[in-house]
């Protein structure tokens, strides 16, 4: 089931977002957050579409990573870990994911703008959020 | 050798190539492979492809496109099978070896 959300703001964005870690101890960001890898591999991305392009595999565009990079920057300002993991979709999106023991916590930035987080325990899926892009 | 469109044996070897640009495979890291180098895209309409040991070799399943790199997933039919999921043969013309998973699309 997909759920729509007027999160308007980006705070308002990444506060709905994380509601899907509140089951998985991530750790907190701390001086070595690791984004900062997270960030030059989006700005690889946005500057060099190539990079990606291959059989089956369309690249982000940059809209979709300058949707990634905002995203990561509130997220960072609410104190949360840079991802484990930031991978193209093979789509032309983008995935952010932090993984805790058998859990893992995905936020996917899709080709469309739409914007999903989701929890998974043991291969299942426990919880999902989407974000659509508003018209206009 | 048979032209491709023989059913696929649950004790055959498939490959599954993974291009080395997208870090959906990283050896050393746990667990090392995403679920994007399986998940189907927007093209896979009718299965995710894979390769038949029997038709290819590893190597050949390891080339795309020209200064492009891969890894290559090796696994066994049947756990997929077992899986509850059904392995097709669908063969192309340069690549009589391709077959299909069918159930994830």
């Amino acid at each position: 089931m997909k759920l729509i959300h007027p999160a308007e703001s980006l705070h308002d964005r990444a506060s709905y977002l994380i509601q899907g870690i509140v089951d998985i101890p991530l750790p907190a960001a701390g001086e070595q957050d690791g984004w900062g890898d997270a960030f030059r591999q989006l700005a690889a991305w946005k500057s060099d579409s190539s990079l990606l392009e291959d059989e089956g595999v369309e690249s982000p565009q940059k809209r979709i990573v300058r949707s990634a990079e905002e995203t990561g920057l509130s997220l960072k300002e609410h104190g949360i870990s840079s991802p484990e993991r930031v991978v193209p979709d093979g789509d032309g999106g983008i995935a952010f994911r932090w993984r805790q023991g058998p859990s893992s916590w995905t936020i996917e930035f899709d080709s469309d703008g739409s914007i999903e987080s989701y929890l998974m325990h043991e291969g299942r899926l426990i919880r999902r959020h989407s974000l659509h892009e508003t018209a206009g | 050798m048979a032209n491709g469109n023989d059913p696929v044996n649950p004790d055959e070897i498939l490959f599954r190539r993974i291009p080395a640009s997208t870090g959906w495979y990283r050896p050393g890291d746990s667990p090392p492979l995403e679920p994007e180098a399986f998940r189907p895209n927007k093209n896979d309409i009718t299965g995710l492809s894979v390769f038949r040991e029997k038709y290819i070799s590893t190597e050949r399943a390891a080339q795309g496109r020209p200064g492009k790199s891969y890894f290559v997933a090796v696994f066994r039919a049947g756990d997929l099978i077992d899986a509850g999921m059904r392995v097709v043969p669908r063969p192309l013309e340069d690549h009589p070896g391709h077959a299909e998973i069918e159930s994830l699309t």
